[in-house]
């Protein structure tokens, strides 16, 4: 998965690009995430980030509307990190008593 | 439900049984002692031919045991048996009950998880396919003590669940506080559910068993209340090394034939064998949780063999334990080589060694006690019979001009007893065998025969080696050195030249010295002992030969499970290929994954529960926290990859700064790992 950057955008929309793959997104979709918070990004601050502060913000601004999204389309689902599976049917606890092994 | 009427007496006809079968050994024994006595040389002192004569006498007992043990087998099996717990395979699987579902058991430590994973599934199709799955729900136990392993196992259970529409069918416990072992592990599941499951169903790790035969087990437990436990007899299957091919032939071409001849002698006082068996849990939950024991050294602690004991204790309580001889459908894997069976066979020895403190315990049924010193016997017996051939070989050496044993009618008469009681029980299996019209599941006659010839010629190799190693163990175990209870290896693979010569040298330099003196001093005893020594000196070389893999097609020790296999063995090999290649099976490291892919800690975090953190505990794992975005996972010890696994905050924070990287920092550190 390596990847050589041609800029700081590039290098910040590749780690985007493979966050949102992590995600199972399709490419259409992917393009259309990462221009749109590159295109708010540009809008509030310019080009006066660092590679790193842009890849914080892009990545921030990706998790962000993923989470947006996964509202929409799965309005009941709880957030990521917040869902608490079963694993195993509600305990209803027995106690056991040790075998007794008395020498004869 | 009441008991059949041919069930209510089995204990006036157990005692019948067992005195016929141990009149006809007490004869053997008579016979045969008392011509050895009569044939050993007068000038041996008294002493001197007791020290050959006591061995000699307790090395027949087991030896004329287990070929009664066939002979019984082979009667049953020709007259179908009485006292069958189970339903004719022919006959329909009776209703099971609507009250409760029974719990599989997997308990597993450390275990390959595409493994496990495929063989659920594999079961769990089967039970679909037969109809019975809302009768039952699986329970995988997990004791891993690895993170990368639980990890797997958590997502795997997840991913099974999700493509078999299988949650709260299948369910998942990662025990944190791993105490008493594989027995502790079964009792912490009864602790926690026990009570909403009337019977268990306690499998292995490479446990194979089919819809039906669950369903039938179910079934006899609902027929017969005073049952507390029914063993299925155990087939092995699924490897292809020489030695594991040769073990499976074995299994299914005499099993059938042994399996009878315990259930004829043992009925209603069977052994419990760990594995793939159904038990009354209530039974079980009020009788068999396992004390500590007392003793000092290395046969104190927590019980190692917990199986055989736990029938005891079920016996003692008035409950009846059963082999269900004639079930097909419950298999397992044999070790890969003989080196894998060898690693086993360690723990067992200590395990069965324990017993020796159980067996003197109050109101232990008397058959169970035998039981268990017939355990003690499978590896002391080989200490006896090491010692036993130095006796004969220092008499051999001090009189070199005498015959030990000397040429007569009865003489020859012993060694034709012996050769009996050693090889004849294998007619017993080909008689059988042709009697059910099943040779060509065996690869017709030719295969068969090549088959017997190949395996006793292994057999007699192999002998001599299990002698030499089970008389280390068990001087090993007295002497206090503890053997580890690790994962068994459960995949073949080829044994390196090198690593035999290493494992085996301790055996094969005294075969050579043992060989050459008996060669130089005394020839004739050196021609009597010579299939021994050559077990010795071949240790190495037999070790790496039979570690080979053969094609599944070979000729060579072909069974009905390859040329037949039930559904479960049929499934399970593309099941298991399929897992071996999901991404948290092949991922190098699961903890960088959890952390890296978000869908992958989504679900980890699906069941790590949100815990409150102090103040303090939680400044310190900022620090830990730093240090890992800092110098990457490698930097983690397992100690500290489980804190961040166990506290769901940490985790999630960890992954956003991760992701937050800069790009060498992101590429080198963590998704080089993953």
């Amino acid at each position: 998965m390596s990847l050589v950057p041609s800029g700081l955008w590039e290098v910040a929309r590749q780690r985007a690009a493979l966050y949102c793959q992590f995600h199972h997104i399709n490419e259409y979709d992917k393009q259309q995430l990462i221009d749109k918070a590159c295109t708010k990004l540009a809008a509030m601050y310019g080009t006066s980030l660092s590679e790193l502060e842009l890849i914080q913000y892009l990545i921030q601004e990706v998790q962000i509307q993923l989470q947006h999204k996964a509202a929409i389309h799965h309005p009941s689902q709880p957030q990521p990190g917040y869902r608490r599976a079963q694993t195993g049917p509600t305990l209803k606890r027995s106690s056991i008593r040790a075998a007794v092994l008395e020498r004869i | 439900m009441l008991q059949t009427p041919s069930m209510v007496n089995w204990r006036h006809t157990a005692r019948q049984r067992r005195t016929l079968v141990f009149g006809i050994i007490a004869v053997i024994l008579l016979w045969s002692v008392a011509w050895l006595g009569a044939s050993l040389p007068a000038i041996l002192p008294w002493w001197w031919q007791a020290l050959i004569l006591v061995p000699f006498a307790i090395l027949l007992f087991w030896l004329a045991l287990g070929f009664v043990t066939a002979v019984t087998g082979l009667w049953v099996l020709m007259r179908r048996g009485r006292f069958r717990v189970l339903s004719a395979a022919n006959e329909p699987v009776p209703p099971l009950p609507q009250h409760s579902t029974t719990a599989i058991l997997l308990p597993i430590y450390n275990e390959d998880v595409a493994y496990v994973f495929a063989g659920i599934k594999s079961m769990y199709q089967s039970l679909q396919a037969g109809g019975w799955l809302e009768h039952f729900e699986f329970y995988v136990l997990s004791d891993s003590d690895k993170s990368r392993q639980w990890l797997r196992e958590g997502a795997a259970w997840q991913d099974l669940c999700d493509e078999l529409e299988a949650h709260g069918r299948i369910h998942y416990r990662h025990r944190r506080h791993r105490i008493k072992k594989k027995s502790g592990n079964i009792m912490d599941f009864c602790r926690r559910w026990g009570n909403r499951h009337e019977y268990m169903i306690v499998l292995d790790a490479d446990s194979l068993v089919t819809g039906e035969t669950f369903a039938r087990l179910v079934a006899a437990m609902e027929h017969h209340p005073k049952i507390g436990l029914i063993q299925t007899p155990l087939y092995a299957t699924g490897l292809h090394t020489l030695f594991a091919r040769s073990q499976q032939f074995v299994n299914r071409l005499y099993g059938p034939v042994f399996f009878a001849g315990l259930h004829y002698w043992w009925m209603g006082e069977s052994q419990y064998w760990g594995h793939n068996v159904i038990i009354r849990t209530q039974a079980f939950m009020q009788h068999c949780d396992l004390p500590r024991l007392e003793a000092s050294g290395a046969l104190g602690g927590d019980i190692l063999s917990h199986d055989f004991v736990e029938a005891a204790l079920l016996n003692r309580a008035g409950w009846e334990t059963w082999l269900a001889f004639d079930l097909d459908g419950s298999f397992e894997r044999p070790p890969p080589t003989i080196t894998d069976g060898l690693k086993r066979d360690r723990r067992w020895c200590l395990g069965n060694l324990q017993h020796w403190q159980i067996i003197w315990s109050r109101d232990i049924p008397h058959m169970q006690r035998f039981l268990m010193l017939g355990g003690i016997m499978s590896y002391v017996g080989s200490l006896i019979w090491l010692f036993w051939l130095i006796v004969l070989t220092v008499t051999a050496l001090t009189y070199p001009d005498e015959n030990i044993i000397e040429e007569s009618i009865f003489s020859h008469s012993i060694l034709w007893i012996t050769v009996v009681l050693l090889f004849l029980y294998k007619m017993f299996g080909v008689i059988h065998t042709v009697k059910r019209g099943c040779v060509e599941l065996f690869g017709g006659f030719a295969n068969l025969w090549m088959g017997i010839v190949t395996e006793t010629l292994m057999s007699i190799l192999i002998a001599p080696i299990r002698m030499m190693y089970y008389s280390r163990f068990v001087i090993e175990i007295l002497m206090g050195k503890r053997a580890n209870w690790g994962t068994q290896q459960r995949e073949g693979y080829r044994m390196s030249w090198a690593s035999a010569l290493r494992e085996y040298a301790w055996i094969m330099i005294p075969g050579v010295l043992w060989a050459l003196t008996l060669i130089v001093v005394n020839p004739v005893a050196f021609a009597w002992t010579s299939p021994v020594l050559l077990g010795l000196i071949l240790s190495a070389p037999v070790a790496v030969l039979t570690s080979f893999e053969l094609k599944p097609k070979t000729g060579l020790f072909i069974t009905p499970d390859l040329i037949q296999p039930m559904d479960v063995l049929q499934t399970f090999p593309a099941n298991h290929l399929d897992l071996s290649e999901r991404s948290y099976v092949t991922t190098h490291d699961p903890f960088t994954r959890v952390v890296v892919d978000p869908l992958a800690q989504q679900q980890h975090l699906a069941y790590v529960p949100r815990r409150q953190v102090p103040a303090k505990t939680r400044q310190q794992r900022d620090e830990l926290l730093n240090r890992a975005l800092r110098m990457g996972p490698v930097s983690l010890s397992e100690a500290e990859r489980q804190i961040f696994l166990e506290d769901s905050a940490l985790l999630s924070r960890l992954h956003a700064a991760v992701w937050q990287l800069p790009e060498k920092q992101f590429q080198q550190q963590w998704l080089s790992h993953l």
